[in-house]
């Protein structure tokens, strides 16, 4: 088991809202956010799958691997600013990870590795 | 539900803009020499990336706020590639009320010129409506 931790910053979600088009106002605008019942502006969840994946990549895979599929469920919401702490564990061709913030699981799955 | 297809083109300024706000360090994102090294065709994508062909696509239903997005399954079936088209489709099924909410899973399909699929992402989403 291998532990990592990573930051999402406002920056990074007003930069992924422009690349993605995903400009939902819920990871934009905090008062719409608190409208939807939540405390601050969220992540994107395919920002956290991409940070988790960049990370896997940097840290486990060799430069010739590529997740060939991957499937996460997003448990709580991650809030900008927020530090993720990732649990990644390898089997095979298999890791699963596990993320953790403000001691709540934010988002859990596993990914398959291909040459 | 199924959209009608649309072209899309992922550039190698697309993958140097995903892969810096990712920190994804790998070289074969980066150099064009490398990728050749590595018998690569042109420079890969990154493995969430295809998602953001949702930005390019005129998709005629709307989602009405909030949207959640509860999970995310993908497989690239091959590797794709920066300059090469590729077309997209997205379908809506399994659509379902609860309470007053409707939960629906969207999946973007992606095919290759020769009309191989090369990426599915379904997303299971939490939304007030669907109109």
């Amino acid at each position: 088991m291998k532990n990592f931790t990573f930051h999402i910053t406002e920056e990074e979600v007003k930069q992924y809202a422009k690349i993605s088009g995903d400009n939902n106002p819920v990871h934009l605008d905090i008062e719409v956010a608190k409208q939807q019942g939540f405390s601050n502006k969220i992540a994107h969840g395919m920002l956290t799958v991409a940070k988790v994946l960049g990370i896997v990549s940097n840290e486990i895979l060799a430069p010739q691997e590529w997740v060939y599929r991957h499937e996460f469920t997003f448990t709580s919401p991650v809030y900008l600013g927020d530090q993720i702490t990732l649990s990644i564990k390898q089997l095979d061709n298999k890791i699963i990870v596990e993320g953790k913030c403000r001691k709540r699981v934010v988002i859990k799955g596993w990914l398959i590795v291909t040459r | 539900m199924k959209s009608k297809e649309f072209e899309v083109i992922f550039t190698q300024e697309d993958v140097r803009q995903f892969v810096q706000l990712i920190g994804d360090q790998n070289v074969i994102y980066q150099c064009p020499e490398r990728v050749q090294d590595d018998h690569f065709e042109k420079i890969p994508l990154p493995p969430t990336m295809p998602m953001i062909a949702y930005k390019w696509l005129k998709i005629p239903w709307e989602l009405q706020q909030p949207i959640i997005h509860r999970k995310q399954k993908s497989t690239q079936h091959q590797r794709m590639y920066t300059d090469e088209i590729y077309r997209a489709i997205v379908e809506v099924t399994e659509p379902f009320q609860r309470q007053n909410f409707t939960f629906i899973k969207q999946t973007l399909y992606l095919y290759n010129d020769e009309g191989q699929l090369c990426f599915e992402g379904e997303s299971d989403l939490i939304l007030e409506d669907l109109t």
